[in-house]
């Protein structure tokens, strides 16, 4: 499940560094390994899975690659706090009545 | 548990006391009244009259419900619902706004790239 994705790739703290550094702009490995204290393998390891979840995008020059953000890929969280914003309220009016017809 | 990718908050005001309003969270008749959706969840804390945590099985996402009562001066309950989903990814911004229920909700949104 694609949502559930996002979810688990971004449960790793480099990984979502690594994809906020992307948000800002785009990248090459070498520039962005330079702001972590980890081998170009495990950047590249950490792209591959980003890429696997839509989150990340690789742009292709020569033999160099460059890579960005997609944000759209978080979608389902914006959805998920969208849904309850409006949940809330609407369950609490009706704990208000609950609460009216109950004993003291 | 503060570092969720996405959470909503909504407080209010109830005219009722804790004790009570905890009542209507608890007791399984009560609480299917106001909050059907609750079928699925476990128990995470529990102080009476105070604060009751679960967590909610969603469809998408795994979520965690927190209630926290604390009486006001007029012998009511300010209730606040956390409710974020539970994983460890974005930090998360937060805006304020205005909704029903006499109080104001606090969306915690992930930080989105410019």
């Amino acid at each position: 499940m694609p949502d559930t994705d996002v979810f688990r790739t971004l449960a790793d703290p480099t990984r979502r560094a690594v994809f906020e550094r992307l948000c800002r702009r785009e990248m090459s490995v070498t520039e962005l390994k330079a702001g972590f204290p980890i081998s170009q393998p495990a950047i590249s390891q950490h792209l591959a899975a980003l890429r696997g979840a839509g989150l990340v995008c690789e742009r292709r020059e020569g033999r160099f690659a460059y890579y960005r953000a997609q944000p759209q890929a978080l979608g389902p969280l914006v959805d998920w706090v969208d849904r309850y914003r409006l949940f809330w309220p609407e369950r609490l009016e009706k704990l208000k009545n609950v609460l009216k017809d109950m004993e003291p | 548990m503060t570092n969720s990718p996405a959470a909503v908050v909504t407080e209010c005001d109830l005219p009722d006391a804790p004790n009570k309003v905890w009542k209507a969270l608890t007791v399984p008749e009560l609480l299917a009244a106001w909050l059907p959706d609750a079928v699925d969840y476990e128990v995470l804390a529990s102080e009476p009259d105070r604060l009751l945590r679960y967590r909610w099985r969603g469809n998408e996402f795994d979520s965690v419900v927190t209630f926290e009562l604390t009486a006001t001066s007029t012998g009511g309950t300010h209730l606040r619902v956390d409710h974020r989903v539970l994983a460890d990814v974005l930090p998360f911004r937060s805006r304020t706004e205005p909704v029903a229920c006499g109080g104001g909700a606090h969306t915690m949104l992930l930080r989105r790239a410019a």
